[in-house]
């Protein structure tokens, strides 16, 4: 019976979304979307493959990711904003995860072109934490280790050249970089790892009313 | 027994000027935009300090070795510029999008009411073209016929994120099962849910198609079908049809002029072809525009012609404006042959009206095209010698060469000469033979004249996908 029901799923293609299929359209889902928290910050995600990667629990602002899966966030305004692009921000939120080789943030970097302009990558991982600009390491912190089930705190500062990069309050980098300001910050989890990332909010950004 | 077909064969063009203005109007295009739009914005900083170190000297003597106030000024101005640059990137934003699809169809009428409508759904008995009233056939293969309007399929996001899934509906669409009009099926936007299985993943995609739809206005019916599809290729598409259709026409309605509602099924083979009916599979969603491959060297809707022929007399309506002739192509295609240079192509039209002078014309469905394309000036000005031949309702031969101007991506204009020689349609009685004269006559000779593309696009030497890396 399973066998026949797999095959009727199988025919109707539900079963034919394993393989992460980069050229799929985006999926798209929106955090804070509800009335008090519209009214101040909206974020837009981005499901990049296979939509079934990611798993959005819209009532608790919290996504999870299933290994090697990832998402690009986008601020965007509220309605009465004149500016359509946030560039300039602090972002603050919590990431929890299990095993595996960890994950990586990325920022200065679009959802589409990003497999060549990676921008300022955050790695962390079993070993420490990473900063890397451009494929390029520039600042590392071995002591900042992931600890598996605990809750880790990630705070990105984005404000014209300067930016700076903290892990559980503790700053990694504050420094200056060339690379351009985007609006997508990239949340990967890397091979075996299963995370999600909660508590996103978007601090000192500027709105250009 | 005389049957009536009450006004789809005369409505048939007004119903292709409404599909195609809707799927060009704005309203249409809000509603279905054919085009998804991504931005990124990247934002540039750039900081920039100014020292300005003025010194303005009093004029005359001064008491040095006293201490004394400098005229020094030193100003620091310290500039950050930001500079937001923003890319636009247009995908395309639906799975199909068609202009008119016609089916033949086969099994589908009763015993000596058969339309037949011939291969395609298009080849009818000249007499049967464009007219009110249809004399059912006891010998029609072909006995009804399925055509469809504005076609439009767009991604269907379920069963958590299933491939190939579409839900869609078409400006119009009506069944002809036989010719009989209590058992005609019409609607408006009916809604279709179709899941492709592809065989072949290249252009010309290959693929089974099930599909079930919902029509509702002005019959109520439900649709079922398992159609083999090939194509598209610059718009062309060939489709192999099996399904069923149950429904009814109310009381009173324009199909069903009875007291009492009527209810029918009928199950069907086909053999379809449509035209201006573009497929993006799903990967193809996330291609952008600009990437997008082609096939054809020459995509339109409409080519209008107007010839000066040495014929006696010129078509009645056109004979003012100097000229005696017309050609009318309707949905052309020029498919580029992938062959030496690539610039050889094979093409068609879905109709092609050819007026050599007043009674003097042939019309052919799906005429036979060959030519190629010798580009002058790049993006601009295209060398063209072709060959044609109808071979129904009429029969003719029409070759020549045209010097193609693309003015934009939808218009052209081309200088147009050369000879054509045939027979003119017999046995029709129709607008056409009311416009274009109706004496039957063979006709040929040689001619110029000036070719107008509307909404038609010439595409160029590197747009095409054999010549892209």
């Amino acid at each position: 019976m399973n066998s026949l029901f797999a095959f009727l799923m199988g025919m109707l293609g539900v079963y034919a979304i394993g393989d992460n299929t980069p050229s799929l359209p985006p999926t798209m889902f929106v955090l804070h979307n509800n009335a008090q928290q519209a009214s101040n910050q909206r974020i837009l995600g981005w499901i990049n493959g296979n939509p079934e990667s990611v798993d959005v629990d819209k009532s608790n602002d919290r996504v999870s990711y299933t290994p090697s899966s990832s998402t690009a966030l986008q601020l965007k305004p509220t309605a009465s904003s004149t500016s359509d692009a946030m560039l300039d921000y602090t972002v603050d939120y919590f990431a929890s995860f299990s095993g595996g080789e960890g994950m990586r943030f990325s920022f200065r970097t679009t959802r589409v072109d990003f497999p060549t302009k990676k921008g300022i990558q955050l790695a962390l991982t079993a070993n420490g934490a990473k900063v890397f600009e451009n494929g390029k390491l520039i600042a590392s912190n071995d002591t900042l280790r992931l600890e598996q089930g605990v809750q880790h705190r990630i705070n990105i500062s984005n404000n014209g050249k300067k930016f700076t990069v903290a892990v559980n309050c503790i700053p990694i980098i504050t420094g200056r970089t060339e690379l351009p300001e985007t609006e997508y910050l990239i949340v990967e989890s890397l091979a075996g790892t299963t995370s999600s990332v909660s508590g996103i909010v978007y601090d000192d950004f500027y709105v250009n009313d | 027994m005389k049957i009536m077909m009450t006004t789809f064969s005369r409505n048939l063009c007004i119903l292709c000027a409404c599909a195609l203005f809707l799927n060009s109007c704005a309203i249409w295009n809000t509603i279905v935009d054919p085009t998804r739009r991504e931005t990124d914005v990247y934002r540039i900083t750039t900081e920039d300090s100014t020292v300005v170190n003025k010194v303005q000297n009093q004029p005359g003597n001064r008491s040095n070795g006293v201490v004394y106030p400098s005229s020094r000024v030193i100003e620091t101005k310290r500039n950050l510029i930001q500079a937001d640059s923003v890319v636009v990137r247009e995908y395309p934003n639906f799975i199909r999008m068609g202009l008119f699809e016609s089916v033949g169809l086969i099994g589908s009428s009763s015993s000596g009411k058969g339309l037949g409508v011939g291969m395609f759904g298009l080849f009818y008995d000249p007499a049967d073209y464009f007219v009110d009233t249809i004399q059912g056939k006891s010998s029609a293969l072909f006995g009804g016929g399925l055509y469809r309007f504005g076609m439009y399929e767009a991604r269907l996001n379920w069963f958590k994120g299933a491939k190939n899934w579409t839900i869609g509906t078409n400006f119009f669409e009506v069944f002809l099962p036989e010719a009989d009009n209590s058992k005609t099926f019409a609607s408006v936007f009916p809604i279709y849910v179709r899941k492709r299985f592809y065989l072949r993943e290249d252009i010309p995609y290959l693929c089974v198609t099930p599909s079930i739809g919902l029509g509702y206005l002005p019959s109520q019916y439900v649709h079922g079908s398992v159609s083999l599809d090939f194509g598209s290729i610059g718009g062309l598409n060939v489709r192999a049809y099996a399904g069923g259709v149950f429904g009814g026409n109310a009381s009173g309605n324009r199909f069903n002029q009875t007291a009492e509602s009527s209810t029918s099924f009928f199950p069907y083979f086909g053999i379809g072809a449509s035209v201006l009916d573009f497929l993006n599979k799903e990967s193809e969603l996330g291609t952008e525009w600009k990437d997008i491959p082609h096939s054809g060297w020459d995509i339109g809707v409409a080519s209008l012609g107007f010839f000066s022929t040495p014929a006696d007399s010129g078509v009645d309506f056109i004979s003012s404006m100097g000229v005696n002739g017309l050609q009318l192509r309707l949905a052309n295609a020029s498919l580029a042959i992938p062959y030496l240079n690539n610039r050889f192509y094979a093409g068609t039209s879905l109709f092609n009206i050819l007026a050599y002078g007043s009674g003097q014309w042939g019309m052919a469905v799906f005429p036979i095209r060959a030519g190629y394309w010798h580009t002058l000036l790049e993006d601009e000005l295209s060398l063209e010698p072709f060959m044609e031949i109808g071979y129904y309702p009429s029969t003719f031969i029409h070759g020549g060469v045209r010097v193609n101007l693309a003015l934009h991506q939808i218009a052209d204009v081309s200088l147009q000469a050369g000879y054509m020689n045939g027979n003119s349609v017999g046995g029709m009685n129709n607008f056409l033979t009311d416009a274009l004269g109706d004496k039957g006559l063979p006709f040929g000779g040689v001619y110029i004249g000036l070719t107008f593309g509307i909404f038609d696009r010439i595409f160029m030497h590197q747009e095409l996908r054999y010549n892209k890396p």
